[in-house]
């Protein structure tokens, strides 16, 4: 039997929109967040903290993170974590992808931002500049509340679109290059098809033949996104679900194995090629 | 490959000769969208200006094409900000724009009423990030700032949310098109009333709801707004002109008399002399 980390759905606890603009210390009145934000848990929906105050910190995927004052910190969906008790300031956006991908344009952004592709980021403010931006897009998104009216909810999209462009520039500085609309669409179908597929469906030609591309043009589409190849996205997609039933399941290892599409001999060896260790020592290191 | 100076949204402040440089690349200039953001007044104005054109510190006017030229000759200092209907992308947001500009097609310049400090602030973030290197966020930075600003200003406007769902808003939006393709050669409200496929009653009831006018004066004043353009903006001659309206020369200028108080001639003559600042 495995103990399970709860996996909140968005329905239950989100706005019905999808959309909240709150402070920490509104959330910690909220009755229904409460009980469940100071336990391990995860959430279907993105978070953006704005953390104010000296002594800030979150547990994420059992790591305590330190966060300085000002720092911005993007929390992905389905991460495991915990806020710690302490008398940490800020702000907080919770908002569903549903929310925010309202357009093809802005669900490029999802699939291409960087932000978006790891389990968090923080971002440290570089300029006086960033610090004001943030402050104006706050204050003008927590006046903009009336959610039942379609235009306050268009002006709270557009403003977080903007604040994720913006927290996305500084913390990568360099230009990202956007490809054509075609490998948008193509790398956000072949993810789709990824989370659907990858337990039994593992070589490149599978999805090629799924999105009507050749398997190089994928490859290549991949490569230019990710910096990778087809392949081994699509080994790491199966690398960190085997990784995260590791250290967040109490499956035996045979059992995960199976759950991702493997026989024992097998997981340990492709484990162990691309972690250095056997499953059995990561579990033991935590 | 795109860059600041060809996504179509430019912003400066008004003491900037850039505008006139602007102004020489765009072939098509008229068709541009302006907001402009008064900020100080440095030499007094004739109370006759003040009382047609609300200026003022701090107001927000949208402006036609054909009057910019006038603002630059009032020694201003504030912002202006121009956009192509290109840079607008989505239908949502071309309706917005649509909504927004309208009373500006008619009378060339409108104030924006301005309820809090949310509008201003828009135009402001647009400023700076105009004013940031370039990158491939910037558009829709832009844009999405553009977008907002628009709907602050509907929202006001037209504060009534049913209404801005109902097939009314979609009726006037799609004859606000119409108008704008067909103005000149068709005249007759059975004919737009025909190409939406609604009645000639339901049109003038979307009208009088989403505009608060009736369809004819819309054709009206969209005539006087595309021919006020030509004699400004084209080489044409006023007969040329007239015809292309499908008026006798003699009809027009008395039609276009009435309603900019000049003859064409004389329009022509004052704001081609300021263009050539």
């Amino acid at each position: 039997m495995s103990k399970q980390i709860p996996r909140h759905r968005a329905k239950t606890i989100l706005h019905p929109k999808g959309i909240e603009v709150i402070s920490f210390e509104e959330m910690y009145q909220a009755k229904s967040k409460k009980r469940i934000m100071f336990n391990l848990h995860r959430v279907s929906f993105y978070h953006l903290f704005w953390f104010k105050g000296e002594d800030c910190s979150l547990h994420i995927k059992g790591e305590k993170i330190n966060i300085e004052n000002n720092n911005l910190l993007f929390l992905n969906k389905d991460v495991i974590h915990q806020y710690s008790l302490n008398t940490c300031e800020g702000e907080i956006i919770l908002f569903a992808s549903s929310f925010l991908g309202n357009t093809q344009e802005k669900i490029n952004f999802i699939n291409t931002c960087s932000l978006f592709k790891s389990d968090y980021s923080i971002i440290r403010p570089r300029s006086e500049h960033f610090v004001f931006l943030l402050n104006t897009y706050f204050s003008f998104m927590k006046r903009k509340t009336d959610k039942s009216k379609d235009h306050e909810l268009s002006i709270l999209r557009n403003n977080l679109h903007n604040l994720l462009m913006i927290a996305e520039r500084e913390c990568s500085q360099q230009i990202i290059k956007y490809g054509t609309t075609f490998s948008f669409s193509l790398i956000s179908q072949f993810n789709s098809l990824l989370d659907e597929y990858y337990k039994t469906q593992k070589q490149v030609n599978f999805y090629a033949d799924e999105l009507d591309v050749s398997e190089r043009k994928l490859s290549q589409i991949v490569v230019k996104a990710f910096g990778i190849t087809a392949k081994e996205y699509i080994n790491e997609k199966i690398f960190i679900e085997a990784k995260r039933l590791l250290k967040y399941s109490t499956f035996s290892q045979k059992e995960i194995a199976n759950e991702i599409g493997f026989d024992l001999t097998y997981f340990v060896k492709f484990f162990k090629k691309h972690n250095d260790t056997t499953p059995g020592q990561f579990r033991k290191n935590g | 490959m795109e860059n600041k100076n060809n996504m179509g949204f430019w912003t400066f402040p008004m003491e900037n000769p850039e505008y006139y440089h602007l102004h020489r690349m765009q072939e098509n200039q008229a068709s541009l969208f302006y907001i402009l953001w008064i900020q100080e007044i440095h030499s007094p104005l004739s109370p006759e200006i003040t009382e047609l054109l609300h200026i003022r510190p701090d107001a927000i006017l949208l402006v036609d094409a054909y009057l910019i030229p006038f603002f630059f000759s009032l020694n201003l200092k504030g912002q202006l900000i121009v956009f192509s209907e290109s840079f607008c992308r989505t239908k949502e947001n071309m309706d917005l724009l649509k909504l927004v500009f309208f009373h500006c097609h008619d009378e060339g310049v409108v104030e924006i009423d301005t309820l809090n400090e949310s509008q201003h602030e828009c135009l402001h973030l647009m400023e700076m990030e105009y004013n940031a290197p370039y990158d491939s966020f910037q558009p829709a930075i832009l844009l999405n700032l553009l977008s907002n600003f628009l709907l602050l200003t509907t929202s006001y406007t037209y504060y009534d949310e049913q209404l801005m769902q109902s097939h009314f808003l979609d009726y006037a939006l799609q004859f606000e098109n119409l108008v704008d393709k067909y103005a000149l050669t068709e005249k007759k409200i059975p004919f737009y009333a025909f190409q939406i496929g609604i009645t000639e009653k339901t049109l003038v009831k979307s009208l009088q709801l989403i505009f608060n006018t009736s369809p004819k004066a819309i054709i009206k004043n969209r005539i006087i707004f595309l021919t006020r353009r030509m004699v400004v903006f084209s080489e044409k001659s006023i007969t040329q002109i007239a015809h292309e309206a499908g008026f006798d020369v003699s009809y027009f200028v008395k039609f276009f008399f009435q309603a900019t108080g000049m003859s064409p001639k004389a329009f022509r003559e004052k704001y081609a002399a300021l263009f050539n600042v």
